[in-house]
């Protein structure tokens, strides 16, 4: 008993057991006082972050990085493979464990208001702590079995918290779990595969690297069932479907603490384990890798260009992030891994807000439909700017965070010029057009939901709503994120990333506060912003002297001698008319309408041809019973021949 | 370099930019007036007309957002000048990175659409709005083969996206325009450019006779002042990228140099004013069609020479 209290007193399980009683308790109470739910993810929140954060320096200064471990040994199954608990700290693993309890914390803050008075609110409460807990195995696994289980936890939570929703959102419910399901069971079938290598069960240590190409077709099938695991629970198309499909129905603030933030975490953790450290991937995997990719950022984004609801829209773009994840880990080249784990952080941050954003926007206007909006910029000024900020980082604008792992993914596909130079121009363009078009779906959401006009009729705009404090403060926290860390890149390329990927001292440097990479290219985004915000300066003195004295005069705008009224509908500009040019056009247009339709989807693709198999199949059960024996007796009849042939041999 | 002599670097770039943009535009002026068969305005009329601008009042429509309709015109100049410093620092100095590459000036040449758009949605007019989508639409539709343009010369000149690097490689290879691949992309790169300083005929975003000057529609006094500003910066810097990423860059050691580098520069300027007095608008999906279908075509024939060229070593290819 005492053995067990000391293993349980381990620091590494700190975060892990924390989460998990705070869940249950959350879960007991949940009917009773909803109340102690909030306080208990509060605190559980806080505490997992701070656990976390402890582990983090301890493990740095004191203990060493590798020496943080804690092992127990379950079971022997064979004398090959035995089931054993095996934890460990790496600094990618600690990114996620951290990154997931404040994300989990600033979803709570958020949540106070925009989940207060729901019906499962104290369950919402538990759910979201377990998801963290979770997050925390898997961040924290030393081994494959154990992250297989925090995995399946949050799997499990996301489609819990996805299919409570207060609206009817159990078709998208299914399919995320099919999809999601699917891509575990390739996880748990890689985990097996690994037991019947040599070595068993040690196999599945992380740190244990195999090469690809020795293990022969095996090493193949192995990597690409983790892969489908990993692209799968980010997001890259084709098994991306399940956000888009349940955008509309969760709640926003479960779309911003799970697709938005902690599984594209999850995912790509799982994707550079899997790519930097389990296995010595081989040329043509990268080229697999880094065309997902790059098809996923186009793809998607030019779904979401067309999207008429915010939150199906901002999910396609969850969706195109993703590809430029997987093509930065994809290209194998030093600046390209730190690009994309820097997108990874950056990716969760901006898009985790954009959905707060579009919380905001519906708790004050009552719909997610982008043509329903407008005029929200005077009465969610916060909203405006923080979404403003993350819209224009999750375009890859300088000078803000989406653009320095933009740019240093661009850079690391440009080094794959020296094994092919026409793939690394073509990779490269099209993330760069990618980002253009992402930042042609962001002009339409901030015309649409805050600058252009509000819709005839609109209650809101009577109403007044105001914002609600629980809700800002998240959102400015992560605004101010994604502008620190657009600044000062150098904070989570020095500390974090460039260890991880054991970046030589040539590769990337971040002296004088600018990026430099390996004669590639050079940024310096504290300079360059201290310019601009010089020039802005100088300009509005400029400005000032000559209009001093002068007032603004406010005239009626100019519209071809016709008058308006207020909200007149004659003369507003829907933000849904935007891009209808580019869906007419040839090719393009055809692709949409495919793409609209299902075609990437082989979710779709299963429905619709495994509808043909059972109603084959339900055909065959008419109910007579004489049919039933004839298949009773043909069954016997295959076994006994089996059993024959079997005997025979 | 300390931050003082970068800040005497942005002020003097920045303002010299600005003086040399409005004289371009006189220039443009100029030329347009004797292709009509008119006199012109004198050399200082754009820096008058700006002045006066200064002077006039503010209106702002009573349908805007005014924080974001005023300051938007002020971020578009204050980035534009930004830009404007790093091309001509790597321009004078090849040898020392300064503050972006390449991507960061592609990047920082977007601010300015990206403000227009902002600009012209919070004034709330539907002139503005119609502009405002057809300005990004343009933005779309000439990144792509500009971007596929540039990479030609990225490739020709030892893959780097540092300014000082392409001026520095082409000074020993010769100008990327000396070739099939990179006249190819010289010339898309000059299309793009037309489109990018809005010029007809792509001023699709401004159209005058069909949507009323479109995104500048509410804009008045300063603000206005301020836009102007910003496009005459535009104009000067645009043929300077080019210059740069094409065209040898500037040779220093002599004095022909110099004058080689007024001649290309002043070249590229007289040709975006010949093409927007020789054709007429065209419409926003004509427009898309021409860059994605017509152009990007041609840029990816373009950078498939350039790296067959480069992978068999043949030089004028």
């Amino acid at each position: 008993m005492n053995e067990l209290a000391d293993q349980l007193a381990h620091p590494l399980l700190l975060p892990i057991v924390i989460a998990f009683v705070a869940g249950a308790a959350a879960y007991v109470l949940s009917r009773l006082w909803p109340m102690g739910c909030r306080l208990i993810a509060l605190a559980a929140s806080l505490l997992v972050l701070g656990s976390g954060i402890c582990i983090f320096y301890r493990g740095d200064e004191l203990v060493g990085w590798q020496g943080l471990t804690f092992g127990w040994h379950w079971m022997t199954l064979t004398p090959d493979i035995s089931l054993t608990v095996n934890l460990a700290t790496t600094m990618l693993g600690m990114v996620v464990v951290i990154g997931s309890a404040a994300f989990a914390l600033l979803i709570t803050i958020y949540s106070l208001r925009a989940m207060r008075g729901e019906y499962w609110e104290g369950k919402y409460y538990a759910y979201l702590i377990w998801a963290l807990g979770g997050a925390c195995i898997v961040g924290l696994a030393e081994n494959l079995l154990v992250l297989l289980v925090g995995w399946e936890i949050v799997t499990l939570m996301l489609f819990l918290m996805i299919s409570q929703g207060p609206r009817d959102a159990k078709a998208g419910g299914a399919k995320t779990y099919g999809i999601l399901g699917f891509a575990d069971a390739c996880l748990l079938l890689a985990v097996a595969l690994l037991a019947t290598l040599e070595g068993g069960s040690a196999n599945w240590s992380l740190s244990k690297v195999h090469d690809v190409g020795s293990l022969g077709s095996l090493g193949y099938v192995i990597y690409a069932l983790i892969l489908v695991a990993a692209l799968a629970k980010a997001g890259a198309i084709p098994l991306h479907t399940w956000i888009p499909a349940i955008a509309k129905d969760a709640p926003t603030p479960v779309m911003a603490y799970l697709p938005a933030a902690l599984d594209k975490l999850l995912g790509i953790y799982l994707l550079a384990t899997l790519s930097l450290r389990m296995f010595v991937v081989d040329w043509p995997l990268r080229v697999v890798m880094m065309v997902i990719g790059a098809v996923t950022i186009l793809a998607a984004v030019l779904m979401a260009m067309m999207q008429h609801n915010l939150k199906r829209l901002l999910s396609f773009h969850a969706v195109s992030q993703v590809g430029y994840m997987v093509l930065g880990i994809g290209t194998g080249t030093v600046i390209g891994i730190i690009g994309g784990l820097f997108h990874m952080i950056n990716n969760a941050i901006y898009k985790s807000n954009l959905f707060l954003m579009s919380g905001a926007i519906r708790r004050a206007t009552g719909t997610d439909e982008i043509e329903n909006m407008g005029g929200l910029a005077r009465l969610l000024p916060v909203t405006f700017v923080c979404g403003s900020i993350s819209a224009v980082a999750i375009s890859g604008m300088p000078p803000f965070n989406g653009f320095v792992s933009k740019w240093l993914v661009y850079q690391g596909t440009l080094q794959v010029r020296q094994t092919s130079p026409p793939l690394a121009a073509a990779l490269v363009t099209v993330a760069v057009f990618g980002s253009a078009l992402t930042l042609a779906s962001f002009v339409k959401v901030m015309y649409s939901a805050f600058l252009s006009p509000a819709p005839k009729g609109a209650a809101y705009v009577t109403d007044r709503p105001k914002e609600s404090v629980f809700m800002a403060v998240p959102m400015i926290i992560l605004a101010l994120a994604c502008v620190i860390l657009g600044l000062w890149p150098g904070l989570m390329i020095d500390n974090v990333l460039a260890p991880v990927v054991g970046a030589g001292a040539d590769d990337v440097t971040t002296a004088n506060l600018a990026v430099q990479t390996d004669g590639l290219g050079y940024w310096s985004a504290t300079q360059t912003t201290g310019l601009i915000l010089i020039g802005l300066l100088l300009g509005l003195i400029f400005v000032f002297l000559f209009t001093w004295k002068k007032r603004i005069r406010v005239v009626r705008p100019f519209l071809a001698g016709e008058v308006a009224g207020e909200a007149d509908d004659r003369w507003r500009v829907p933000g849904t008319h935007f891009y209808e040019t580019i869906g007419k056009l040839p090719i393009i247009g055809a692709l949409l309408k495919h793409g609209e339709a299902g075609a990437m989807d082989p979710y779709h693709w299963s429905q619709r041809h495994g509808n043909t198999f059972v109603q084959l199949l339900r055909r065959l059960h008419t109910g007579l019973i004489s049919l039933y024996v004839a298949w009773a007796l043909g069954g016997l009849v295959i076994i006994l021949i089996y059993l024959l042939l079997a005997a025979r041999t | 370099m300390n931050p003082s002599e970068i800040v005497i670097w942005f002020i003097g770039a920045g303002l010299g930019t600005l003086l040399l943009g409005l004289l371009l535009k006189w220039v443009d002026r100029k030329v347009t007036a004797r292709v009509q068969w008119r006199v012109g305005p004198p050399w200082y009329q754009p820096m008058v007309d700006i002045i006066k601008l200064m002077g006039k009042e503010t209106l702002m429509p009573v349908t805007a957002r005014g924080t974001g309709f005023l300051l938007a015109p002020v971020i578009a100049l204050a980035t534009m000048a930004v830009a404007a410093t790093i091309l001509w620092r790597s321009l004078w100095d090849p040898s020392s990175p300064f503050l972006g590459d390449l991507i960061v000036v592609i990047y920082l040449l977007a601010i300015p659409a990206l403000m227009t758009m902002l600009g012209a949605s919070a004034s709330g007019s539907p002139h503005a709005s119609v502009g405002a989508s057809r300005e990004m639409k343009l933005l779309l539709s000439y990144e792509l083969p500009m971007f596929l343009a540039i990479l030609v010369a990225v490739a020709r000149s030892g893959w780097t996206f540092q300014l000082g690097g392409l001026v520095t490689a082409q000074a020993q290879t010769g100008p990327v325009v000396f070739s099939i691949s990179g006249a190819l992309a010289m010339l898309i790169a000059i299309i793009c450019m037309q489109a990018k300083l809005g010029l007809v005929p792509f001023d699709v975003a401004e159209a005058e006779c069909e949507i009323m000057s479109g995104v500048y529609v509410e804009y008045s006094g300063p603000a206005l002042a301020n836009w102007l500003m910003t496009r005459a910066m535009m104009l000067a810097v645009m043929p300077l990228l080019l210059v740069e990423v094409f065209w040898g860059g500037l040779y220093r050691q002599a004095w022909w140099g110099f004058l080689s580098f007024l001649g290309r520069y002043v070249l590229l300027v007289v040709l975006v004013v010949l093409i927007r007095n020789t054709n007429p608008r065209l419409r926003i999906d004509q427009t898309m069609k021409v860059f994605w279908f017509g152009l990007t075509p041609v840029a990816i024939v373009a950078l498939v020479l350039a790296l067959i060229g480069q992978a068999e070593g043949i030089a004028w290819l």
